[in-house]
């Protein structure tokens, strides 16, 4: 699944681990979600739609229209 | 200026990765000790044994330190469970098989000669690490 949640990151200015703790993540699993290892749980999507106040679709992008 | 400490969940998976890390490379070095061939120190092997018994323990107890950490261990524990299954099952049907087509080659009787119970352990435990790192390097699928 692809997903914006590097340039939201770059946008805020934040790091890898400082994204991380604000998700109660570890640094490695937003490294994963960015470069499409890991397809994050639900709350997790959540968590992170919440974080940047936008609806999951807009992070998210699953290849159907 | 000096590093963030860690927090309990970053402490957690840090540990997990060590585990990972030290665990298959005793693992490596206790396998290789049974390898034709290849000469491994009695006292190397005797000191891989614990360091892998004690790094599965704290992989274990690790294993949900993060979603995604519990996702590689699941990509390693699924792949190791249809590993032994098919050691179990597949594997003397596939040496019979084999038997079969040398027997009728060559006239000379085969009997069953793979120590199956002795495979399957080392089996589960390297599809386990393998899978690991698949999932590290490829993705948690």
């Amino acid at each position: 699944m692809n997903n914006r949640l590097k340039v939201l990151r770059a946008m805020n200015d934040w790091s890898q681990a400082e994204l991380a703790a604000q998700l109660d993540v570890s640094r490695q699993a937003v490294n994963a979600i960015e470069t499409g290892k890991h397809d994050p749980s639900l709350p997790l999507a959540f968590r992170i739609a919440r974080l940047f106040n936008m609806p999951i679709e807009e992070i998210f992008d699953d290849g159907h229209e | 200026m000096p590093d963030k400490p860690l927090t309990p969940r970053e402490k957690s998976v840090r540990r997990h990765n060590i585990s990972t890390v030290l665990s298959a490379a005793a693992f490596a070095v206790y396998a290789a000790g049974v390898l034709p061939g290849v000469t491994v120190p009695s006292a190397a092997r005797l000191i891989a044994l614990p360091i892998l018994f004690v790094g599965v323990i704290v992989m274990y107890r690790t294993r949900n330190a993060d979603e995604y950490i519990a996702a590689i261990w699941r990509s390693g524990t699924s792949v190791a469970f249809v590993a032994t299954v098919a050691v179990m099952f597949f594997a003397p049907a596939l040496e019979g098989f084999i038997d079969g087509i040398t027997e009728s080659l060559t006239e000379q009787p085969t009997g069953p000669d793979l120590p199956y119970a002795e495979l399957l352990a080392p089996v589960a435990i390297a599809s386990f690490y393998i899978a690991n790192l698949w999932a590290r390097l490829r993705g948690t699928y």
